[in-house]
């Protein structure tokens, strides 16, 4: 364990350290734009060398565009960095490399047409023909002498998630990087491979590494962190050791609720902060009530389905449930193990190869989407600009868009102006949407917003069952309260959601019921009282008790 | 000659221009740019290899030469519209090929050679001609009639697998063409790299114009490609930007057209129907094989 | 009006070659001049010789300019018939081969002898709806074959159009030849009966009540495209297919119509052309029509109301180019090639980012030589696209 000492002024900026022992990354007065948007402004602080950092915020706060910049795909617009107590002039990634500085991203950029060999390959410079056996050799070496489990020979794409990244950390040690980022690392992660990462990077500390890691899960700081520094709206507020500070303490600064309403953190705030805690037990509502309010009448009855993906094995698995209205029923698990694609054939936007889809009392197995939208059924699928908006045109017409033959909304063939645009604006006040107006194109909305306007459009028409496919992936605090509350108010109102999400925090939050899914097949079904993470974890990967 | 010899002669000649072309076509489909304009790099190398050949004393080779910078110096000029400039690669593509259709056509019916609409030469490039071979099936249509470049082109189409396989740069292709964003986080300068697929497809597709007037017709006529770049795409298309499908590809469409040809004498079928099979070929491949355009234009530029 | 439309987002073509601004339009006619220049010097003529003729030859008299028009009416009908595709996503490549068997049906049933006998009204009705109909059929394999096999359809719709080129061919030399016509000249069908003659609008000329179907034709598309259910729903399909399906719109279906409407909007243009111009099937069909249409689609962004503005310039610059060869005998092909290069430029859809630097040092404040991230959707700016990837 280090015994450094990082303290702040209140100024924010960093102190001197320990004589004798120069920063591995010193951040001086970094500030970066893209455009109208500021996005680090004059960033300070220091980076102990042999420490685990982290860098922590709510998304949009700046904090992958500072590693960025750290890495080299960025060039700062002031400021100076320094890396081992030499000034950083990084032109490219490259160069970020050269300077022992490596970076795992939050969504593997690995090159799936190649082997993680060649990923490597092409990071390293020379025009010699390529000579695949020494570098897999030498991953293989690596990979055993740091126990990272990954066979540098395997096609990228067809690597799970948690091996990408594995092969991503080989990588940076194959570079002899000193500097390891790592960027939101565990989103991806169940609990069980989170505990096998840290171990890792504990590996790395030993052996005099530094690692920076970008989160804004507070629970994983306050485990396996030396220090910690918290950025608001693209600044440092607060750059300290993790032994001297405090969850709530955190909490407060990654909100800024000290600095908004003294004493008053509203409702939103409360709530936003129990999401960042991880915890999410807070929000849900109390166990009575929350019963009381599904009936009895089964909605959606799914029965023997069973959905071929590309290959012969099947992504769905004969697999049957119910859903009955007013409750949310969750189907969770390690991503891409057939929950997308069991929504995707309820919704009628993939067809089932058998099995059998009943829907408030009809057959609705071989129907058309327009049909199933037309008896209740609302969808929000998982890729928001692919499939749920149509960037390049505006707001009114995307809210419009699957209730465009309403009767409301068309008069003999003729759309009705007047009530798309009446439409347009109700989602807009309802959901606070920020946009220009409501003839903007959606392109020009951000994430939170476009998602806002997807689920409220769906919302607005009352669905009897609402499919949502990660609703909040990627969103800001804000945005996933917002949601959140919309999908807890549709149950209030005896609606029924389907929701697929693969954030176990988001499941404990909202789900009467949860359906782990492993490899097409309902692993295990939990209620709420025995609904938490480390049982979704488990059963997720196969692992009873 | 037997029938089958003859079939390799011909399916060989008509061909090579075709292969030229579709070698060039895949390194930019590597790079995942739909370069549907191989037809117009094509066009000016026929066009100025030929008016080169006749201007700069009869060189046949210096006029080759000019084939190829042509289609090089067109594919360059695309290529910056496309990657600096932020044009369409479809559209650009297809002003391309009109483009070099107006461009040849204008220029052939201007100045001195006006009212005639062809320019033909008393010779072209050297050809093969091995008397022992004269009577050996197979092997005399596969070697004699034909000039240097369609040999050089064997050579050319194990380089290209040679570059895409085994290389860094076919790497750094490969990458770029799947994602932009990970190939610059790794370090690869990936306009340069387009641009080296774009130069690549105009020079070898310049050969192709070059070898398709200069090699056993030795003329040069208004549109004299007539679709061989388009076919040549097909080609890249159906073979999936993989360099033994592809050649796999070109050579059945040449082969196709030859096979019609051969056919066509004496009998009854019209010979624009010979001229269709290439098409309706191509056609059916792509059909048999799909080869759809939009799942892999994610990191075009 | 128009200039709203196309800002509104009714046709933001998921490529847009085209942005607005005087400065850009400037910027495209004056790069294209200088580049016609060079060419034309390239062929050893004079550039302001060349100017004065296209001008001269396609508006310096009335008969010029009505020949102008007449040359625009099958380049409405080309460029309408790319838009209708693309407006669903379809890139419809083919224009020039089913324009082309719109001509043939139209020339066939023109003369031929069941249809020759109706009176004028029905055998003109009918002529236009074999041009339409063999259109339509020329375009279904590559739709087909799209919704079949996964089949590109530019690749698929390009290589018809050089079958038709072939086709046309065979079917006017052999089966439909004019016996009338010696050799050596163009080969022909036999002309049009009078009973299928098509009304003109200006005495001996090539204009005939085409344009005016075309014009409305046009109008009728902005009305299906602004006004009408299904036309929104097109419209979603053209822009996001995978949301139109999950909107509960048969997106294949309405890029079959799309595709067979496009088709028969073409083969309308073939018919245009055989009645104002030919009077009959010809090869070779001489005309890069089907191809200009596209570029004129391009131009204006494929808005359906701004096509015959496009056209009318483009054909303009055809009869211009006519002008040219008659009058001083300087190649016509002049025309084609200015077309491709007006186009060339047009597409250009922003600068390089060397060259912003440079701007933005001589004008603003914030530094420049910056390199914005990549973005994963092609078409935002790097102001949008940096925001984006930084609210991930």
């Amino acid at each position: 364990m280090n015994d450094v000492t990082i303290s702040v002024a209140a100024s924010g900026q960093p102190e001197t350290l320990r004589p004798g022992r120069l920063p591995a990354v010193r951040l001086l007065g970094v500030s970066k734009s893209f455009g109208a948007l500021q996005a680090v402004r004059d960033v300070s602080f220091d980076v102990a060398p042999g420490s685990i950092h982290a860098l922590i915020g709510e998304n949009g706060a700046g904090k992958t565009t500072l590693m960025r910049l750290l890495y080299g795909l960025y060039t700062p617009d002031a400021g100076t960095i320094e890396v081992g107590g030499h000034p950083l002039r990084l032109k490219g990634p490259a160069d970020g490399l050269a300077a022992g500085i490596s970076m795992v991203h939050q969504q593997s950029l690995l090159l799936g047409e190649l082997t993680v060999a060649e990923n490597v390959l092409l990071s390293t410079r020379g025009r010699r023909p390529v000579n695949r056996r020494q570098v897999e050799a030498a991953l293989v070496r690596l990979a055993e002498d740091n126990a990272i489990q990954v066979d540098p020979r395997a096609r990228v794409r067809n690597l799970s998630v948690a091996a990408r990244q594995r092969s991503e950390l080989l990588i940076a040690l194959h570079h002899r990087a000193t500097i390891i980022i790592l960027d939101e690392p565990t989103t991806i992660l169940t609990p069980q491979e989170v505990a096998q990462l840290f171990e890792t990077l504990r590996r790395l500390r030993e052996s005099g590494r530094t690692v920076l890691f970008v989160t804004h899960k507070l629970h994983e700081v306050m485990t396996i962190t030396d220090a910690v520094t918290v950025m608001r709206h693209g600044a440092v507020v607060r750059s300290c050791a993790t032994r001297a500070t405090s969850t709530e303490e955190l909490t407060v600064a990654i909100l800024g609720l000290d600095q908004e309403r003294a004493g008053h953190p509203d409702e939103q705030g409360q709530r936003a902060a129990s999401v960042i805690l991880g915890t999410g037990s807070g929000t849900a509502p109390s166990g009575p009530a929350a019963l009381a309010a599904a009936g009895d009448a089964e909605l959606l009855a799914v029965d023997g389905l069973v959905v071929r993906g590309a290959s012969h094995v099947p992504r769905v698995d004969k697999v049957s449930l119910s859903i009955r209205s007013g409750e949310i029923l969750a189907l969770t698990g390690i991503e891409g193990n057939g929950q997308r694609e069991l929504a995707e054939t309820v919704v009628g936007v993939r067809s089932q190869e058998s099995g059998i889809i009943r829907f408030a009392g009809t057959d609705i197995s071989r129907s058309s989407v327009r049909r199933r939208r037309e008896l209740g059924l609302g969808y929000v699928p998982e890729d928001r600009m692919g499939e749920g908006v149509s960037a390049d045109m505006s707001v009114a017409d995307n809210v419009a868009a699957g209730a465009q033959r309403t009767a409301t909304l068309s008069w003999h063939g003729l759309r009705n102006r007047r009530a798309w645009a009446d439409l347009a604006a109700v989602v807009v006040r309802k959901y606070r949407v920020v946009c220009s107006s409501t003839a903007a194109l959606v392109s020009s909305l951000s994430g939170g917003n476009t998602q806002k306007i997807v689920v409220g459009r769906e919302v607005e028409r009352n669905p009897a069952l609402l499919v949502v496919v990660q609703p909040t992936q990627g969103l800001d605090i804000g945005s996933t309260a917002r949601i959140w509350d919309e999908l807890r108010s549709l149950r209030e109102r005896g609606r029924s959601v389907l929701l697929v999400s693969t954030d176990f925090a988001e499941v404990c939050a909202l789900a009467d019921r949860a359906l782990v899914i492993r490899e097409g097949r309902v692993a295990a079904e939990l209620t709420r009282g025995a609904l938490d993470e480390e049982r979704i974890g488990r059963a997720a990967l196969g692992r009873t008790a | 000659m037997n029938v089958l010899t003859q079939l390799i002669a011909s399916g060989l000649t008509l061909g090579t221009p075709i292969v030229l072309a579709a070698l060039g076509g895949m390194f930019s489909y590597n790079a995942r740019v739909f370069n549907i304009a191989l037809e117009a790099f094509m066009l000016v190398g026929a066009y100025f290899s030929v008016t080169m050949t006749q201007s700069l004393g009869g060189s046949v080779w210096l006029g080759v030469l000019a084939g190829v910078l042509a289609g090089g110096l067109l594919a360059l000029i695309m290529g910056i519209g496309v990657l600096s400039w932020g044009a369409d690669e479809v559209i650009l593509g297809i002003a391309f090929n009109l483009f070099a259709l107006g461009l040849t056509s204008y220029l052939l019916t201007s100045g001195s050679n006006s009212g005639r609409g062809f320019i033909q030469l008393g010779h072209g490039l050297p050809q093969v001609e091995l008397a022992s071979l004269q009577h050996v099936p197979i092997l005399s249509g596969l070697i004699n009639g034909h000039d240097p470049i369609v040999f050089a082109s064997w050579l050319l189409a194990a380089l290209a697998a040679w570059i895409i396989y085994r290389t860094r740069f076919g790497l750094r292709v490969k990458a770029s063409g799947e994602s932009e964003l990970g190939a610059r986080a790794v370090g690869v300068a990936v306009w340069r790299t387009k641009m080296w697929t774009f130069l690549l497809s105009g020079l070898l597709s310049g050969l192709g114009g070059a070898e398709l007037a200069l090699g056993s017709v030795h003329l040069f006529s208004q549109d004299i490609t007539a679709g061989a770049g388009i076919i040549a795409f097909a080609a890249v298309v159906f073979g999936g930007g993989r360099p033994g499908r592809v050649i796999l590809g070109a050579l059945l469409f040449g082969f196709a057209e030859a096979g019609a040809g051969v056919a066509q004498v004496g009998s009854t079928v019209p010979p624009d129907f010979v001229l269709m099979v290439p098409y309706v070929a191509a056609i059916v491949a792509l059909a048999v094989l799909g080869g759809g355009r939009r799942s892999r234009r994610q990191g075009a530029a | 009006m128009t200039l709203r439309l196309a800002r509104s987002g009714l046709l933001r073509a998921r490529r847009s070659p085209l942005g607005t601004g005087l400065a850009r339009f400037a910027g495209v006619t004056l790069a294209s001049a200088v580049v016609g220049s060079v060419i034309v010097l390239l062929g050893g003529g004079s550039p302001v010789g060349v100017a004065d003729g296209l001008i001269q030859g396609s508006v310096g008299n009335t008969s010029a300019l009505v020949s102008s028009l007449g040359q625009a009416t099958p380049l409405v009908f080309a460029a309408l018939s790319f838009a209708v595709a693309f407006h669903a996503g379809v890139f419809n490549a083919g224009g020039q081969g089913q324009f082309l068997m719109g001509a043939f049906a139209t020339a066939v049933v023109g003369f031929e002898p069941p249809f020759a006998g109706l009176s004028a009204p029905v055998h003109l009705l009918l002529v236009l709806v074999a041009g339409a109909l063999a259109g339509a059929v020329w375009s279904a394999p590559a739709i087909l074959l799209k919704m079949w096999r996964g089949t590109d359809e530019i690749l698929t719709s390009l290589m018809l159009s050089y079958i038709a080129v072939n086709l046309n061919d065979w079917l006017v030399l052999d089966k439909f030849r004019a016996a009338a016509i010696q050799p050596g000249t163009n080969a022909q069908t036999t002309v049009l009966s009078p009973s299928a003659s098509f009304p003109l609008l200006v005495q001996g000329s090539s204009l005939t009540f085409m344009a005016i179907i075309a014009v409305v034709a046009c109008i009728a598309a902005m009305i299906y495209y602004r006004f009408s259910t299904a036309g929104f729903e097109t419209r979603l399909v053209g822009a996001n297919p995978r949301f139109a399906v999950a909107s509960g719109i048969f997106s294949t279906r309405k890029m079959i119509m799309a595709m067979l409407a496009s088709g028969a909007i073409a083969g309308l243009g073939g018919s245009a052309v055989v009645g104002g111009f030919f009077h009959a099937d010809i090869t070779p069909f001489n005309t890069s029509v089907g191809f200009n249409g596209i570029l004129a689609s391009l131009l204006v962004n494929n808005v359906p109301l701004l096509i015959p503005f496009a056209s009318v310039f483009f054909g303009a610059l055809q009869q211009g180019g006519l002008g040219l060869q008659i009058l001083s005998g300087q190649s016509q092909y002049i025309a084609d090639t200015l077309t491709a290069v007006i186009i060339i430029f047009a597409a250009l859809r922003r600068q390089p980012h060397r060259l912003q630097a440079v701007w933005s040092r001589l004008g603003s404040r914030r530094p420049g030589g910056l390199e914005p991230p990549a973005s994963p959707r092609g078409d935002a700016s790097p102001d949008t696209a940096a925001a984006e990837e930084v609210q991930a």
